[in-house]
């Protein structure tokens, strides 16, 4: 990445912040590490880079391999179907492992005693959320493989998101559900201290820094946890957790998409509504950088049974299509740019564009400069398996 | 609707809206948002999402309702500008973009989305959105049906990607879009006579102006409506 030299003003201003950042333990800052890509705001990206990474840190134990089950039995009345997703998964795992054993494919990711935290994407609602059909078809793989459901964690950032889309105790008996914003029962967002609940659920010893300031009013608050430059990590990632398995949805963003990267990044950190408008891409892959979701996302299951080619993040039912896919990857760059080819080719379909535009992925090639995964599609290793 | 039993009804004002579509609220802070009321409506055995957006200005709630629609399979007579489909009837009238959802698809369900939408529809009390300033000359069903309102990079690539290159790093302006099989057209009002200026950049001499659309622009298609208003035609290489 190209950097700017600081001018003596900004070296004084990133000073300052990184004064009050060396308090805190996990990431020391100082003023060298506030990178700013040209006429971009500043960020702490390589501050990430000082953590050593681990075997298992992104892209994983198959860095560029992407598995593809198609299945046209997978949605029937526009509803997953449980047991073919079940299938789905269990072919993609073995495939990406090598391995003819679904307990000893899934034991190369994950061990008993470990805390397994499912992040699932619930934010558009009951129209397109992570389905239950794959998710508890995970539960289940892992289960059968040796994980004991008191230690699996299914999680977003908000708690009210995950209890609408049907991610409760009830549906999920012996896993915990678990969002970083809260709601109580009465519609409150605050204790009776007056703080807001996710504000516990913060770790402001793990932080992206950014130079955008993120101003909201009493309303917005809730949802943000907190403004200004520092988009904290929750504790979900930074504490509950030993593995993380990503389960985004294969939805569209404008002509970009939004699956394993940006589902983790916006899903992980508080104070994302600054992030949006200059930061989208460096926010996407910035973040990952970072060791709590590094060092810890080992798998990708991408639940394209259902999605969206256009209208998303959000849910419009006009956009909504059965994509009948599952992707499986340890490397979410690699996928993320095999779930690229799938949206655009549906939206060239309808008649929303063109041509395939895959140079609006920039946060792929940037997540691919940072060593998150391959972004070049001709290091791809694809491949498809269709059980239809 | 004395059968309807109305349920979670929650308010989003400015960027709350965050709190209720994530990254999907940028596009409507976009076009200038005030507020939504989402409720839940149950109604004769189906279930209705109704999702009533106040936007800053008519031009706006037209604008996101513009990006939204998509294959209308019937265009009833809540307002001039109202499409439905199987699961969904949207519309847009005064400073409102109004969305309800149903849970089966079914017939029922589509004319109960049709009665709440009437009802919703007849409370609003502003006048029509009229958009012939923008394309004179075109038909009113036509500007009703084809075209789209931008106000930003996210109603552009929306609306239609391969018009990102053309506003890139352009801000500040309503462009009201039309397109064919032939041609690109492009009526845009900048909110200052400067911002204007900074269109002619892409503006080369039959030379493609987009490059991988096709799309060029001939110097006869570039028309100063006013200082601040730009009515640019591009034209498909055939």
């Amino acid at each position: 990445m190209k950097r700017h030299t600081l001018t003596r003003r900004k070296f004084f201003y990133l000073l300052s912040a990184g004064t009050a950042a060396l308090a805190l333990k996990k990431i020391p800052a100082i003023a060298s590490e506030f990178n700013q890509t040209q006429g971009k705001p500043a960020t702490n990206v390589s501050a990430a880079a000082k953590i050593p990474r681990k075997a298992s840190s992104m892209p994983g134990i198959f860095p560029g391999k992407v598995i593809h089950v198609k299945n046209m039995s997978s949605v029937a009345g526009d509803v997953p179907v449980d047991s073919e997703a079940f299938k789905m998964i269990e072919k993609a795992m073995l495939e990406l492992t090598g391995q003819k054993n679904l307990k000893k494919a899934w034991r190369m990711f994950v061990s008993p005693g470990e805390k397994i935290g499912l992040k699932v994407n619930p934010v558009a609602g009951t129209l397109l959320t992570t389905s239950h059909a794959v998710v508890k078809s995970v539960v289940k793989q892992l289960t059968e493989s040796g994980i004991n459901k008191k230690n699996i964690i299914i999680w977003d950032r908000r708690d009210m998101q995950l209890k609408e889309t049907g991610f409760t105790a009830e549906d999920y008996p012996g896993i915990r559900i678990m969002g970083t914003e809260m709601q109580d029962e009465a519609g409150g967002y605050h204790d009776s201290n007056g703080k807001l609940y996710g504000e516990k659920n913060i770790d402001r010893d793990w932080y992206y820094w950014a130079d955008v300031e993120g101003e909201y009013d009493a309303e917005t608050m809730p949802f943000m946890v907190n403004g200004g430059k520092y988009s904290y990590f929750t504790k979900i990632v930074t504490q509950e957790v030993d593995k993380i398995i990503n389960i985004p949805i294969l939805k569209n963003a404008g002509s970009s998409i939004t699956n394993a990267m940006k589902n983790l990044a916006y899903g992980s950190v508080s104070n994302t509504g600054r992030l949006h408008a200059s930061l989208w891409n460096e926010t996407c892959a910035e973040v990952c950088a970072f060791a709590p979701l590094r060092d810890k996302v080992v798998l990708n299951i991408c639940d394209g049974l259902r999605g969206c080619f256009n209208g998303g993040p959000g849910a419009n039912p006009e956009f909504i299509c059965n994509y009948n896919s599952i992707l499986v990857a340890s490397d979410p760059v690699a996928m993320d740019r095999v779930a690229y080819d799938i949206i655009a080719a549906k939206r060239i379909e309808e008649g929303l564009q063109k041509a395939p535009t895959p140079q609006v992925l920039t946060f792929l090639s940037m997540a691919s400069e940072l060593g998150l995964g391959i972004s070049d599609v001709n290091r791809i290793n694809l491949k498809l398996l269709d059980l239809s | 609707m004395p059968e309807a039993d109305f349920s979670s009804a929650r308010t989003f004002s400015g960027t709350a809206l965050y709190g209720y579509i994530n990254g999907g609220a940028d596009l409507y802070l976009e076009y200038g948002f005030i507020a939504a009321q989402v409720t839940e409506i149950n109604y004769r055995g189906g279930n209705y999402k109704t999702a009533i957006y106040r936007m800053t200005d008519p031009e706006a709630a037209f604008g996101i309702y513009s990006v939204s629609r998509f294959k209308c399979a019937q265009k009833p007579a809540v307002s001039d500008f109202t499409c439905q489909t199987g699961y969904h009837l949207q519309f847009c009238r005064g400073s409102y973009y109004v969305s309800i959802i149903n849970g089966r698809g079914s017939g029922e369900d589509k004319d109960a989305s049709l009665e709440i939408a009437k009802i919703i529809a007849g409370k609003i009390r502003e006048p029509v959105l009229d958009l012939t300033s923008y394309l004179p000359g075109t038909s009113k069903e036509e500007i009703q049906n084809n075209c789209f309102l931008a106000r930003g990079r996210l109603g552009v690539v929306n609306g239609s990607p391969d018009l990102e290159d053309f506003f890139k790093g352009i801000s500040g302006y309503t462009a009201v879009i039309l397109e064919d099989e032939e041609k690109t057209v492009i009526s845009v009002k900048c909110s200052t006579e400067e911002l204007c200026r900074e269109f002619p950049g892409f503006l080369k001499n039959d030379k493609e102006v987009l490059p991988g659309t096709g799309l060029t622009l001939h110097p006869d298609d570039l028309r100063k409506i006013s200082d601040n208003h730009l009515y640019i035609v591009l034209r498909r290489k055939i």
